[in-house]
């Protein structure tokens, strides 16, 4: 019940980093880090039994594995998504996606951290609902044309061929309006950005 | 890079859309501007805020397609005509 990260310590096994490309991350970590070498899965499908945001999941990726002394390090460059790494490398650039630790009852863990972490939640609950309301009014206050545009893609997570295809217009439109929307709004929450990034 | 040219392809440049030298020249101007690190920044920021504001953070499912999104979707086709 008290599980923290810390008493998964014992357990701690990797550090998984996105990358744009494999093989410009594989040169770096030999050159820089010293890892001795890599091996290199090419097109791994995470196809059946994997979901993204609640619906199946039909990505692909390039994963490379090496180990800087007892760490194994691995490196992800996604080939096809979404997924959540074409989510990660979205939201936040490439860099540290993950610390895997292959722990002896997967279940219980899960349960036990779920559980660690509600509390800190509960706090900020109103405050957090509050912010979620002013994006959600922003995004309503965009032209409809771009407004669409940014829910299919940002929110629905559908990509930008689909978002093309529903909407009956040129792959390179979608990708003008998804930015000019993430623009718009950017500069609409632009007061209140400072706050919830420190 | 200038400054305008790194907002108006910053899209691009997220999604990997651009070319390795280009990313490269991209990643230069970002370590010298700090206009423009915090322009990424906040633009990255504001689409994780998209994400979070329709997370009901009691619900345990992510809340679903907007009602009105369908017929919004609709309304942009016959816009296109």
């Amino acid at each position: 019940m008290s599980e923290t990260l810390g008493d998964l310590a014992p357990y701690f096994f990797q550090t998984g980093y996105v990358v744009r490309e494999v093989d410009v991350a594989e040169e770096w970590f030999q050159r820089v880090m010293g890892v001795p070498s890599f091996f290199r899965m090419e097109n791994v499908a995470f196809g059946e039994g994997c979901s993204y945001r609640g619906r199946p999941a039909d990505a692909v990726a390039h994963l490379s594995i090496g180990y800087l002394g007892e760490t194994q390090i691995e490196l992800i460059e996604s080939v096809r998504g979404p997924s959540i790494y074409t989510e990660f490398l979205e939201r936040k650039g490439p860099g540290l996606h993950h610390l895997a630790f292959a722990v002896p009852d997967f279940g219980a863990s899960v349960a036990a951290l779920r559980e660690a972490g509600r509390g800190a939640s509960r706090l900020s609950k109103a405050k957090r609902r509050a912010a979620a309301k002013r994006v959600r009014d922003a995004i309503e206050s965009l032209p409809e044309a771009h407004r669409v545009v940014l829910i299919l893609r940002d929110i629905e997570g559908v990509d930008t061929a689909e978002t093309a295809k529903l909407l009956s217009v040129k792959p390179n439109l979608v990708k003008v309006r998804l930015h000019r929307a993430r623009q718009a709004l950017r500069n609409l929450l632009e007061p209140h950005l400072r706050e919830s990034l420190s | 890079v200038t400054c305008q040219e790194l907002v108006e392809f910053l899209a691009a440049y997220l999604e990997t859309d651009l070319g390795p030298a280009e990313a490269e020249e991209f990643e230069r101007h970002m370590a010298m501007c700090e206009d423009c690190r915090n322009y990424v920044e906040t633009y990255q920021k504001t689409v994780a805020l998209e994400r979070e504001a329709f997370e009901d953070p009691s619900a345990t499912v992510p809340s679903g397609v907007p009602e009105d999104l369908i017929t919004a979707i609709l309304a942009a086709r016959k816009q296109q005509g």
